[in-house]
């Protein structure tokens, strides 16, 4: 993809825009303040007056990257009616990342998994993310689901789903192939029809 | 088979259902119609007999058992069971026919719940001029006479061995006074909606009340459905529209709730498919699909086109069978 940094007006957008690729090509730690000024266009000052260091700028990213990606997810899915058809719906957001992205795996998984310390405000950022996708699975997903279970029953139905669903995306990534996500998606349909049987997994 | 016979088809989609959303895949479950399920087949002319009355008395021994007065489906304080909320209703037609005539039309008849109604009807003074059955099945005219010729009277009573989609109101000649059409057993759940209410208003003129009887998708959970549908008549009921189709049952039916999608927006529906080996394929018959709606789904199925308007529902104290009552316009 070609880039052309001038494209994009305010000089945030554009150090955004460049840490993004950067940061998702190469990763975080192996991309240096000086690449992302020189990528994007700015100047030093410029970029220090928006971000006071790179970790700023890698939760600027995340909190972007979040907003694009709940938008779309919930657009998939508020596209159905049923619940199972909401569920193939979540499958395509990485159906289609595959192809846009390549087999990168998740942008918030790897992101965390530059940072050991557990306190650090970008693990607390992908936590708060995950959650809210999990968030998105039991409310905007699987809510047709919820008045005929115990809350229990159903919040055990939200984890497993959720859990299929995010737990797709890595394996993608570590075997380079669609299966995983295949696979994950026949497991949640086989798992909606064993809660709506009654059954215990 | 064109759109329009698929789009009608509630088991072709069902099975459809079935493939995406549960472990079966479509290409291995076979379907059945209604009508070959329930009318004399080249099978038994041959045979000189049928299993049709097995397939009825299965029928009848739910409804035997939903009407037997031990608090099925009443709430936790024990009120508003299904004998109760049948009794209900009974009393609340009574009302409203306000001294006309009635006649009672029953559709895919079955003796116990309809017995019970017609006892209250006439207990409360209602002039029930007659009672006519209308099935496909044959075998269960018998049963039906046994158990309304003493309450209704022998001239009172009168059958109809048809297919329900082949006849209209007008088939049942002219009554002076208020046409009641019943529908138990929560027959409403083997059509599509739209198809259903082409049947309904066909079968119904103007100032007809028509009952139905709706097992609901309802706060009550799934598992209401599941037991209904794991009850020793229902698998009895499966295996034998497993021999009547000419296949040998593997096993016992399975039950699954699967959605389809319909005008009226997602319906849950509840569909047993019973194993039976074909040379050395393992294959799966479709012996029963019922939609479950929710109440107001119901409501809806019924309001759709302005035909109808709701006049009474009565509900059990589960929430899990709806009584509906409606006036045709």
């Amino acid at each position: 993809m070609t880039h052309n940094p001038s494209s994009l007006s305010r000089p945030s957008e554009r150090i955004i825009e460049a840490a993004s690729r950067l940061f998702f090509r190469q990763g975080y730690c192996s991309t240096g303040i000086n690449q992302i000024i020189s990528e994007s266009g700015v100047a030093k000052a410029s970029f220090y007056t928006h971000f006071p260091s790179k970790e700023a700028l890698a939760m600027a990213w995340l909190r972007q990257r979040e907003e694009r990606w709940i938008e779309q997810l919930t657009e998939r899915i508020s596209q159905h009616q049923l619940t199972e058809k909401r569920v193939s719906a979540m499958y395509t957001m990485w159906y289609d990342q595959i192809r846009e992205e390549g087999y990168r795996g998740c942008g918030f998984i790897n992101m965390a998994g530059e940072f050991s310390d557990e306190k650090s405000p970008v693990r607390a950022l992908v936590r708060d993310h995950k959650e809210r996708v999990r968030q998105v699975v039991a409310n905007n997903v699987l809510n047709e689901y919820r008045p005929m279970m115990e809350p229990e029953v159903f919040d055990e139905l939200v984890n497993t789903i959720y859990s299929l669903f995010d737990g797709a995306i890595i394996q993608a990534q570590n075997f380079m192939q669609d299966w995983p996500i295949d696979s994950a998606m026949k497991t949640s349909m086989k798992t909606l029809s064993h809660y709506r049987s009654g059954a215990v997994l | 088979m064109n759109g329009t016979e698929y789009e009608d088809n509630l088991e072709v989609i069902v099975r459809d259902s079935l493939g995406c959303f549960t472990p079966l895949s479509a290409d291995q479950i076979d379907t059945v119609s209604n009508a070959s399920k329930y009318s004399i087949s080249e099978n038994d002319r041959d045979a000189g007999s049928s299993s049709l009355e097995d397939v009825f008395g299965y029928m009848a021994a739910l409804n035997k058992m939903a009407v037997s007065g031990n608090g099925i489906c009443a709430d936790r304080s024990g009120n508003a069971s299904l004998h109760d909320s049948l009794i209900s209703t009974a009393d609340y037609i009574s009302h409203k026919v306000n001294g006309a005539s009635v006649r009672y039309i029953e559709i895919g008849p079955e003796p116990y719940k309809t017995e019970l109604i017609i006892k209250r009807l006439i207990g409360n003074g209602v002039d029930l001029t007659s009672y006519i059955g209308l099935d496909i099945n044959p075998e269960s005219e018998k049963a039906m006479r046994l158990a309304l010729e003493p309450v209704v009277g022998k001239q009172r009573f009168s059958y109809k061995i048809n297919d329900y989609n082949e006849l209209q109101s007008s088939s049942f000649g002219f009554h002076d006074g208020i046409t009641v059409v019943a529908m138990m057993g929560f027959q409403e759940g083997n059509e599509l909606p739209r198809k259903m209410l082409r049947i309904l208003k066909k079968l119904t003129s103007k100032g007809d009340l028509l009952l139905s009887e709706m097992q609901l998708s309802s706060l009550a959970g799934w598992k209401p459905i599941i037991d209904f549908y794991s009850l020793q008549p229902m698998k009895q009921f499966s295996q034998k529209i497993c021999e009547r189709a000419q296949l040998k049952p593997a096993g016992q039916h399975r039950i699954f709730l699967t959605p389809i999608e319909t005008e009226l927006g997602p319906v849950m529906t509840a569909a047993t498919v019973i194993p039976y080996k074909l040379f050395d394929h393992h294959r799966y018959l479709l012996t029963n699909c019922c939609l479950k709606y929710t109440k107001d789904q119901f409501r809806a199925a019924r309001k759709k086109e302005n035909d109808f308007q709701i006049v009474k529902e009565f509900f059990s104290g589960d929430q899990t069978v709806a009584y509906q009552l409606t006036l045709r316009n």
